[in-house]
């Protein structure tokens, strides 16, 4: 056998071996020792090129070759197994910070505002897109604000539908009468009316007090009141922006306007939403939230009466208006199925967290 | 007001179904809460509006839904067939007198002899029950029902109690008192009025009836009485004793007076037929009333201007018709004379409504007002307000609302010297909501004790609402009357385990935690460099509290809550409490936001390790960093602070980053170290501190 085929043979040899090597190393230290044993100045491959030089001079190109070629398997090889090591470290180092995800976060505990408050500034953003400016009041009213000026005289029945609470004491003089709670927001129409010249689109959130604590009542509660007076106003007019108004905080429902009265407006109008609870459903009188009517009331409103506008020295052959008022806690309890109005003056954590 | 279905179909002819008209009267303004179910028969429950006084009555249902249905109405018999009862002037020795013209315009009577009392038929009894009277006898009964079938209250007294032979209505004389049937005495004033006999008062006219002239198993002869008192008169005196009956109810609202004979044609009849007994030669009325029937002006063009939709003139004319009222005058000018009974009808505006009423709501389209004006205004503090309880929820406290009242003994047990500025109510509901809030932190302290007893110990909680405080006025001065303010306070509540709290690391709200949600809301506010001094509220505990000042004006209070007061309000727990003045934060926003220059080079942070003594503040120790750092010092950070055994005894350890810099370039070491030293030796020489 020549001197050539046998330097060949070897290199084929040393390949073998080193696959059979390599497939045993555990770990990077190993695995440079063998790369090192085989490529190294010392190494294996180096030892078969020493006998290069005793080749038949037209086969030397073959070996150098041939010892290339083991020399880039090796390489690679390595570089493979290598990248192969670093891999399983880091699956193994990120397998150890494993977290349970059933375990609570850790984050500043956000408050929140009050739902009514929350129904209150919805209610208010709607108006603002709709162009309407925002005025408050006082809590603390004199009679002719919450009652003469909105033509409710010293007698008129309808003062037994609002028991008033008053203020012990002699406050803002005697000829105005004993000071009040009011006992609606509609005290703010005439305070505007009475500082603006028209046109007005206006709402007035605020406080309210009536003598009357129940299940369904508590002696103060929010309301809304809205009120738009300019020339040529109408009750159709009163009955779209009611209406998108209830279409926007409640969503797509039935809206029906049924005649009603209040000392203040005329034609006036309650304003009734359809039952979501029984929408739709044949039979209605088993419904407890509707009482069986299929529709619920949420709102008053109607055509301010002439002689409310005769009080802010408006002249109502010129100007016409319109006024309505909503409860807020009704609009919040019947958005949020809150069953009893109590429990927003409850104030427990358990219920103001809901919301 | 309950109406019986088979009543009601006595005058109007109709046949629909209860659901259908209960539909069609709601729509014109008659809602029907329910129909019940009794004595075996539907009974309508119908809201009658304040306006509606002439529909307090079946009759008046009737006539009403006559109107709603066009269809003609059906008169009791006994109101067709006048005459059988005759008007006499007086009665021979037995005087009826009218003192209080004014009060009483009308006031009739009747006299009737030999009647038999006893109870009243079934079909009486049930009609009374489906309405919600209690049956006592048939001419009592028969007063009642005549009252609901008319509308007319009557009044029956034993003619015979009746002591002096004289009726006469007049005023309450001056501490008079009267014992009404159900036994209750009444004090009465000289605005009351009464129908008395020679030595008292037997009736609060219109009102109620008398325990002394009271019909019962023995009465022999009755006199009734049908008349019509004056809606003021009745009402006062109904509010003033807080009595409410159905006789009160409809005469403040206003009866009809015209029915008057009627009326008692029609007792009359019913009394002979259930209880015997004859007339007494006829009835006194005595009259100081003309009944007038108003005339409108009404213009068919105000319905298009008005409500934004039109109905032709014979469909006006014809609702105008159903309602029993005339017409007269042509193309846009009509005269409209409506009935004396109906009160609510005076202006144009009233038969606008009347159209609207009858010709059905539902025609009326959805428009939209004209938008004229650009000028939006909204309160001056609106939008800081959302942003403030934006920072409330962010500091993580949820907003309680409570009412407005409060029980002063609760004031008293916090902070007896708020009771002076409390405003009282006149008319509370009870003791304990008898004064308006002067203070929120009372009640919302009790809400903290509330959330304690159901074992929720933690508590994070604002109110931000007005409070009313009085200011009383001078009485020697006119122009100096008392007033009442409404400014908006915002009260802190939090108690437990910190907002930071969590299972891998532990801790329980502080003075320090309670002092970061006050510093995070006025510096989210922009309220610049509020400063804090020792506090003498008494309701908080004395080292553990401070005054929150800005520019010299003090703008709330917080701190720990005082342990006496605590124990008052049953509390074992710690509780850290605040009080903010809206108005006070408002005044001193900083307005004009604008972007500050930062360093784009990074800082060199050293850490300064100091001992001193326990007196020394934090607060003055970082001054002096800042003053010594001659602008350089960037930022200073408190991360530690020690006092224990390993420093000597009156000693305490605070550890400061101080991080330095510049804005135009990164600073080298011998310049920090420089700055290092200059600080080190002015905390020493300032302080007498040790730098550890």
């Amino acid at each position: 056998m020549e001197v050539g085929d046998d330097l060949l043979g070897r290199v084929k040899i040393l390949e073998n071996r080193f696959h059979g090597e390599i497939s045993q190393v555990a770990n990077d230290q190993e695995l440079l020792r063998l790369k090192a044993c085989y490529l190294g100045k010392q190494g294996h491959l180096a030892e078969v090129l020493r006998g290069l030089g005793q080749m038949p001079s037209e086969q030397r190109p073959l070996l150098g070759q041939e010892a290339n070629r083991l020399k880039q398997v090796i390489d690679h090889s390595c570089r493979d197994t290598l990248k192969r090591f670093e891999d399983e470290k880091k699956q193994k180092k990120l397998a150890q910070g494993v977290v349970d995800l059933t375990l609570p976060g850790r984050s500043a505990v956000l408050g929140s505002a009050h739902p009514l408050r929350q129904t209150m500034e919805e209610v208010e953003d709607i108006f603002l897109h709709l162009g309407f400016s925002i005025f408050e009041g006082p809590d603390v009213e004199q009679d002719y604000y919450n009652f003469a000026a909105l033509n409710i005289s010293a007698n008129h029945p309808a003062r037994d539908m609002q028991d008033t609470f008053y203020i012990d004491g002699d406050f803002l003089g005697g000829h105005v009468g004993p000071p009040l709670l009011r006992t609606h927001t509609s005290p703010v129409q005439i305070h505007v009316m009475e500082s603006h010249k028209p046109p007005i689109r206006m709402i007035a959130p605020g406080a309210v007090y009536r003598r009357d604590s129940d299940i369904t009542h508590t002696p103060m509660f929010h309301q809304v009141e809205g009120l738009v007076v300019d020339q040529e106003v109408r009750f159709s007019d009163l009955q779209g922006i009611v209406a998108l108004f209830l279409r926007k905080f409640f969503g797509k429902r039935g809206v029906r306007f049924r005649p009603s009265y209040f000392p203040f407006t005329e034609p006036s109008a309650e304003v009734d939403l359809a039952c979501a609870a029984c929408e739709g459903k044949k039979d209605k009188s088993a419904c407890r939230l509707c009482s069986g009517t299929g529709w619920l009331e949420v709102m008053g409103c109607g055509m301010v009466h002439p002689n409310v506008l005769r009080h802010v020295k408006y002249n109502p052959e010129k100007l016409t208006g319109f006024a309505f008022g909503m409860g807020i806690e009704r609009m919040a309890m019947l958005r949020l199925g809150i069953p009893d109005i109590r429990l927003f003056y409850e104030n427990d954590l358990r219920f103001l967290r809901q919301f | 007001m309950r109406v019986p279905i088979s009543w009601l179909q006595e005058f109007v002819p109709f046949t629909m179904k209860t659901g259908e008209l209960a539909h069609r009267m709601t729509m014109a303004g008659f809602e029907i809460e329910q129909i019940l179910n009794l004595a075996g028969e539907e009974v309508l429950e119908v809201n009658i509006t304040p306006n509606r006084g002439d529909c307090l009555s079946i009759q008046g249902m009737a006539r009403e839904l006559a109107a709603i249905l066009r269809c003609p109405t059906q008169l009791p018999r006994s109101q067709k067939q006048r005459g059988t009862l005759q008007k006499i002037k007086s009665l021979p020795q037995f005087k009826v007198k009218v003192s209080a013209k004014k009060e009483c315009p009308r006031y009739a009577v009747l006299f009737m002899d030999n009647i038999a009392i006893g109870p009243s038929p079934v079909w009486l009894q049930d009609r009374l029950s489906q309405v919600g009277v209690r049956s006592i006898n048939n001419v009592v009964d028969l007063t009642n029902y005549l009252l609901w079938e008319t509308g007319q209250p009557l009044h029956a007294f034993d003619l015979d109690k009746i002591r002096g032979n004289i009726i006469n209505v007049r005023r309450a004389l001056p501490e008079e008192k009267f014992l009404d049937l159900r036994g209750e005495e009444h004090q009465l004033s000289q605005n009351d009025l009464v129908v008395a006999d020679a030595e008292g008062p037997m009736a609060l006219a219109g009102v109620i009836g008398g325990k002394d002239s009271e019909v019962d198993e023995g009465t022999k002869r009755v006199a009734i009485e049908c008349a019509f008192f004056n809606p003021d008169a009745v009402r006062s005196t109904a509010r003033r004793l807080g009595i409410a009956t159905e006789s009160s109810y409809r005469f403040s609202r206003g009866v009809d007076p015209s029915q008057i004979e009627a009326v008692l044609q029609r007792i009359t009849q019913l009394i002979l037929e259930l209880a015997g007994g004859s007339p007494i030669s006829g009835y006194v009325d005595i009259s100081n009333h003309s009944v007038k029937n108003r005339a409108i002006s009404f213009h068919p063009s105000s319905i298009r201007r008005l409500v934004g939709t039109d109905w032709k003139l014979s469909e006006m004319k014809q609702i105008f018709q159903a309602l029993g009222f005339r017409m007269a005058g042509s193309g846009d000018r009509w005269r409209v004379t409506v009935p004396a009974f109906r009160r609510d009808l005076s202006e144009e505006i009233d038969l606008v409504e009347e159209v609207v009423r009858l010709g059905g709501i539902g025609r009326i389209p959805e428009t939209f007002p004209a938008l004229k004006s650009g000028q939006q205004e909204v309160p001056i503090d609106f939008y800081e307000k959302r942003k403030m309880r934006r920072l409330l929820a962010g500091v993580g406290l949820s907003e309680a609302i409570h009412y407005s009242f409060m029980d002063p003994e609760d004031l008293r047990k916090f902070d007896e010297s708020l009771l002076t500025k409390a405003v009282t109510l006149a008319n509370p509901l009870g003791l304990a909501d008898s004064i308006l809030r002067p203070s929120l932190l009372p009640t919302l302290l009790k809400t903290v004790a509330y959330h304690h007893h159901h074992k929720i110990l933690d508590v994070r909680l604002y109110e931000w609402r007005k409070v009313f405080q009085r200011h009383d006025g001078d009485i020697s001065v006119p122009s100096r009357v008392g007033t009442i303010e409404e400014p908006e306070m915002i009260a802190l509540a939090l108690s437990g385990r910190s907002l930071f709290h969590h299972w891998s690391g532990k801790g329980e709200v502080n003075f320090y935690e309670l002092k970061g949600v006050v510093e995070r809301l006025l510096s989210g506010m922009g309220v610049k460099n509020p400063s804090m001094t020792r506090t003498e509220q008494s309701f908080l505990h004395p080292g553990k509290s401070a005054t929150l000042s800005v520019d010299g004006m003090n703008i709330g209070f917080f701190g720990e809550l005082h342990p006496e007061v605590a124990a008052h309000f049953d509390l074992r727990h710690n509780i850290y409490l605040g009080e903010l003045s809206w108005a006070g934060l408002k005044g001193h926003m900083r307005q004009d936001r604008s972007f500050r220059p930062y360093s784009m080079f990074p800082w060199v942070e050293r850490d300064l390790s100091i001992l001193v003594d326990q007196g020394v503040t934090s607060g003055a120790l970082q001054k002096a960093i800042l003053q010594a750092g001659l602008g350089l010092v960037q930022e200073v950070e408190l991360f530690d602070v020690y006092q224990g055994d390993k420093i000597p005894v009156g000693k305490k350890s605070l550890a400061f980053a101080v991080r330095l810099g510049r804005n135009d370039r990164t600073l080298n070491d011998s310049q920090v170290t420089e700055m290092y030293d200059k600080m080190v030796s002015i905390l020493t020489q300032q302080f007498n501190a040790e730098i550890r």
